[in-house]
């Protein structure tokens, strides 16, 4: 498993989806298998860079590491920030026509859309959220 | 403008080709850069050409969704399969008028 440490600003998303990409093309994925992974790197890295440590909060950063196994590619992301569930978030109704539609949500429903699984899980002991994007390459 | 729009008036329709990526880092922009094409043309029927897209995130449904609710007459053009996967997965496909490739 390859990790990468970032400082969980937005200015670095690059370097995640450089990171993640070549990981991913390295153990074989298709262009079209990386894009779906990308979208949903790009919706949980945004959350954590925007609301992970708020203003004047120490900043721990955050760690991103892909591993696949079997075939199944886990990209898992680490952050000491404030304990935050994103799959906790209420789905958005998606049959709303154009003028009654909230974007909110729409981002983290698209992860649980492109994923085959996503998991969240908050450790107490290093007052750690890990979110582990699960895609069946 | 960015290398992401470029704007053309054809036929007696905007039509804006969105090019490359529309995501998290420009999709703030990419939306100005429409609304600037569209001053000026606002009677025009507005068509988005996704031809050369290849990728957009959630940010960048937030731009389109933006202009369907700024004008109901837009319309989505050469909608690759990748593309059109998520707009169907949040609904985006039932909202607007699209024209796969």
């Amino acid at each position: 498993m390859e990790t990468i440490h970032v400082n969980a600003s937005k200015e670095e998303i690059g370097q995640v989806f450089d990171f993640v990409n070549s990981e991913l093309e390295a153990a074989g994925a298709d262009l079209k298998m990386r894009m779906k992974i990308q979208l949903a790197v790009e919706e949980i890295y945004v959350n954590i860079a925007s609301y992970a440590y708020p203003a004047g909060a120490q900043n721990f950063g955050a760690d991103v590491a892909v591993d696949v196994k079997d075939g199944v590619a886990r990209i898992i992301f680490k952050d000491r920030g404030l304990k935050y569930n994103p799959l906790e978030k209420e789905d958005p109704d998606v049959t709303l026509a154009a003028n009654e539609r909230q974007i909110g949500g729409l981002g983290i429903f698209m992860v649980k859309k492109m994923m085959d699984d996503v998991l969240y899980e908050y450790r107490y002991e290093d007052g750690a959220n890990i979110l582990t994007l699960i895609k069946n390459l | 403008m960015s290398e992401v729009v470029k704007g053309l008036v054809n036929d007696g329709k905007l039509v804006v080709e969105l090019i490359g990526r529309v995501d998290t880092s420009n999709a703030a922009g990419v939306g100005d850069e429409i609304k600037e094409l569209i001053a000026g043309n606002e009677a025009l029927p507005l068509v988005l050409d996704l031809d050369k897209l290849d990728y957009i995130s959630s940010a960048g449904l937030r731009v389109l969704l933006m202009l369907k609710q700024m004008n109901d007459a837009i319309k989505l053009v050469k909608v690759s399969d990748e593309i059109y996967d998520i707009f169907d997965i949040t609904g985006f496909a039932d909202i607007f008028d699209i024209e796969r490739k």
